[in-house]
């Protein structure tokens, strides 16, 4: 099922119109490293948000601080900056998630978004072993980029995605053998 | 493609791509009216905080009876100049870093709209150098019973350029991050390097770490058996104060880089006073008798502890940890299972907005 919209129309005219020479370096810059932005974004996401809003967000207070041009690498600073907004963000949905204790379980159909089982089981898992997972199982990423994404260290980073994996094991048996 | 990938696969399917181009142009105008929405809130404050500190002086005279001489001026209290241009940096004091079980983040100002995520792990300790230089140490991501969280893992180094991690010495068992602050220039963290577990064996360093090239130099290195620093702080002049511990009592000591003996040591009321400095203003805080805040102002010079103030609190209770100045005329305090908050001179309560068991701490210039 795809999600309703929930962001807000927003001007694009006007904004636009105010681009520099700088500014267009920036769009193509931001371009380029958009689609790797966005699906890391759609991977941590909450399942009550929107992963663009993520990425608009962690968009808005880096170039609060500065260009994108000025970073040494502005892909792995918005995907970490998108990560811990994800964790914030989760902490702070944690109440209204205790409410609804599994998301695959809701039991108004019409109103709540539905998901495969194992789409169920990725969303139990928190974002940061949600991204974990994802780098280093999906993108194969070292343990160094994993750890600069995650902010930690590379050694905080193997122990996190090992735990990451023994989890996402244990809720897929728990999900296999309810099913 | 196996499960693991389509189950991915189906997530991101959730979410649709938008146009990057939208999303740039309309975070680009978003980021630009936030700027100046902080500006004009530093400068409103910049203003009202004039106000405030008058009063806030006549009462700290009038309030305890000291004379003026034992008040210790903050650095900042003759400042009356708003800020005007619009790439002034922040004003001293005006940024903030928060670490929390949710993890670290930087503030600009008091608008938590403004917190920079630094990381999402839980953290025990941070502190900004400057606006854009944030160190933080790990906290025991299960702490059980403990009330506040034990400091574990990396201390690293946040920059726009990337995370370093710092380099702890080969044979330390144990690192704590204490404190940060700028020293000739340049930006240090202040660590203790604890070594051995025997009566013999047991040693514990103060170092200064430079954050820009991880070097360290040792400020003074003695006998741990039983004892250690529960707080410590760097001074401008790169001399460290620190509240010792050894067995059952506890002082406040100052050291030279170098020097083997301390420039003066103070014996502390006990064992559970904490510390707070701020440019030459200090002062030992005991927030263990409830409703009360009590300050003892140190000079920096000789050790000696002045008269201590006590300032019944309004708004709070339970436990509370002040380990900081949040600015030039409130205390800030955390608290275990509640956001943080400020004290301020009269003793009333000011709550922030951040995560339960967040520490704060002001930047560092």
């Amino acid at each position: 099922m795809k999600r309703p919209p929930d962001r807000p129309v927003r001007p694009i005219r006007s904004v636009r119109s105010v681009r520099t020479a700088g500014s267009l370096v920036e769009d193509e810059l931001f371009r380029s490293i958009y689609p790797a932005l966005h699906r890391l974004a759609a991977v941590v996401c909450p399942a009550e948000r929107d992963a663009e809003d993520l990425v608009q967000e962690a968009l808005v207070r880096t170039l609060r601080r500065g260009p994108l041009s000025e970073l040494d690498s502005p892909l792995a600073y918005l995907r970490r900056t998108v990560v811990n907004l994800a964790a914030n963000e989760r902490r702070s949905l944690g109440r209204l998630r205790r409410a609804a204790p599994r998301l695959a379980a809701v039991a108004d159909e019409g109103e709540a978004p539905s998901y495969p089982s194992d789409v169920a089981v990725l969303l139990q898992l928190g974002p940061l072993d949600r991204a974990a997972v994802w780098l280093s199982a999906v993108e194969g990423q070292s343990a160094e980029h994993i750890g600069q994404v995650l902010g930690c260290s590379p050694e905080a980073a193997r122990t996190r995605v090992s735990r990451a994996h023994k989890r996402l094991r244990t809720l897929l048996d728990e999900e296999g053998t309810t099913r | 493609m196996n499960r693991l990938d389509d189950a991915f696969e189906a997530l991101i399917a959730q979410h649709p791509e938008g146009d990057p181009d939208m999303v740039i142009a309309t975070a680009r105008q978003a980021a630009a009216t936030s700027r100046a929405r902080h500006r004009t809130v530093l400068a409103l404050a910049s203003a009202a905080a004039v106000v405030v500190v008058a009063a806030a002086s006549a009462f700290a005279v009038a309030g305890t009876g000291e004379p003026a001489s034992q008040i210790h001026a903050g650095p900042g209290l003759t400042a009356t100049t708003a800020v005007t241009t619009p790439d002034t940096p922040a004003t001293k004091g005006s940024g903030h870093a928060i670490a929390s079980p949710a993890g670290v983040a930087l503030r600009s100002g008091t608008d938590p709209a403004t917190d920079l995520p630094i990381t999402g792990e839980p953290a025990v300790a941070a502190y900004a150098v400057g606006t854009e230089l944030v160190v933080y140490q790990g906290a025991d991501p299960d702490p059980g019973d403990q009330a506040w969280p034990w400091p574990a893992g990396d201390i690293a180094v946040w920059s726009r350029h990337g995370t370093k991690t710092v380099a702890i010495p080969d044979g330390t068992d144990r690192a704590e991050l204490l404190d940060a602050g700028t020293v000739d220039g340049s930006p240090k963290a202040l660590v203790a390097l604890y070594h051995g577990d025997g009566f013999d064996t047991s040693s514990v360093t103060l170092a200064l770490i430079d954050l820009h090239t991880l070097s360290s130099h040792t400020v003074v290195d003695h006998p741990a058996w039983e004892s250690g620093y529960t707080q410590a702080r760097v001074l401008p002049d790169g001399d460290v104060i620190g509240l010792l511990t050894v067995e059952a009592s506890s002082s406040l000591v100052r050291w030279t880089p170098g020097r083997p003996d301390a420039v003066w040591s103070t014996p502390a009321p006990d064992l559970d006073r904490t510390l707070a400095l701020r440019g030459d203003r200090a002062v030992l805080i005991d927030t263990q008798q409830p409703g009360k805040v009590t300050t003892y102002p140190v000079d920096l010079a000789t050790g000696a502890l002045g008269t201590p103030a006590t300032t019944p609190t309004t708004g709070v209770d339970g436990d509370l940890s002040c380990r900081d100045w949040y600015d030039d005329q409130a205390l800030s305090c955390a608290r275990p299972t509640a956001p943080a908050g400020t004290i301020g001179s009269q003793g009333t309560w000011h709550q922030l907005p951040t995560p339960d068991g967040a520490t704060v701490t002001a930047s560092r210039d």
